[in-house]
């Protein structure tokens, strides 16, 4: 067996930051009206205490379902990565309660990758897409570009 | 309104109990696929179970203490 012959990692790409940010502001957003909920509670509790009780138990309620979610959906989101190989490219990405999903493109099938950044934010932050034969996509890829020029001097290294 | 308190610590806990696992056994399974591929110890770890686990319980317990005295502070809920 010779040294290439053997598998080994060229990379270990994580995904790129901007995945977290849509994330953050639904979380914040999503607690912003939990504290509203547990303010008006508060500003029941004399007047009205039922109200006050009903509004205390449903913003009790957001909350375990927020947080939860809010640590679940972080972990997942920073365990997305490609690996990339001196034979293949793996895709790695993550929903802790819902799905396990490991993409494998191999070199003898591949035959081009497209990098895809489209629109001002993309640019700007410079991530993007890459896609295999036009079928395997994987988001949020930082520097796109530098990332597809690794892929094809692997390729060249098999 | 004391039960369902403690029902939600409860659930809470639970819940943080859940997570946690499954986020090692996914970790686990990262691992592998990462010393299949080379051999163990030339990949960087790039997960970190414990750490995930000791801020995600350190909120899990900031929750807790924080419902428990707003709920205590505010007599008339009992």
């Amino acid at each position: 067996m010779t040294s290439d012959a053997r598998e080994r990692v060229i990379a270990v790409v994580p995904g790129h930051w901007v995945r977290y940010v849509r994330l953050v502001a639904v979380i914040a957003l999503t607690g912003l009206a939990d504290a509203a909920v547990f303010a008006a509670a508060g500003f029941f509790a004399l007047h009205n205490p039922y109200l006050a009780n009903g509004l205390f138990v449903a913003a009790l309620l957001l909350l375990l379902l927020l947080y939860h979610w809010a640590f679940a959906a972080v972990a997942s989101a920073s365990m997305q990565c490609v690996i990339v190989t001196n034979h293949r490219v793996v895709s790695y990405a993550v929903r802790l309660l819902f799905y396990e999903e490991l993409q494998e493109v191999a070199f003898e099938k591949m035959k081009s990758v497209d990098v895809v950044m489209d629109g001002f934010w993309p640019n700007l932050l410079r991530y993007g897409s890459l896609v295999f034969e036009g079928k395997v996509s994987v988001a949020y890829v930082p520097h796109p570009n530098r990332v597809a020029r690794l892929i094809e001097q692997a390729q060249g290294l098999r | 309104m004391t039960w369902l308190l403690l029902t939600f610590h409860g659930l809470s806990l639970l819940v943080y109990a859940f997570v946690v696992w499954r986020f090692a056994r996914v970790h686990r399974s990262e691992s592998r696929l990462l010393d299949e591929l080379q051999e163990e110890g030339s990949v960087p770890a790039r997960s970190r179970p414990v750490l995930f686990a000791v801020s995600y319980g350190i909120m899990t317990l900031a929750v807790v203490v924080s419902t428990s005295l707003l709920f205590a502070f505010q007599p008339h809920w009992l």
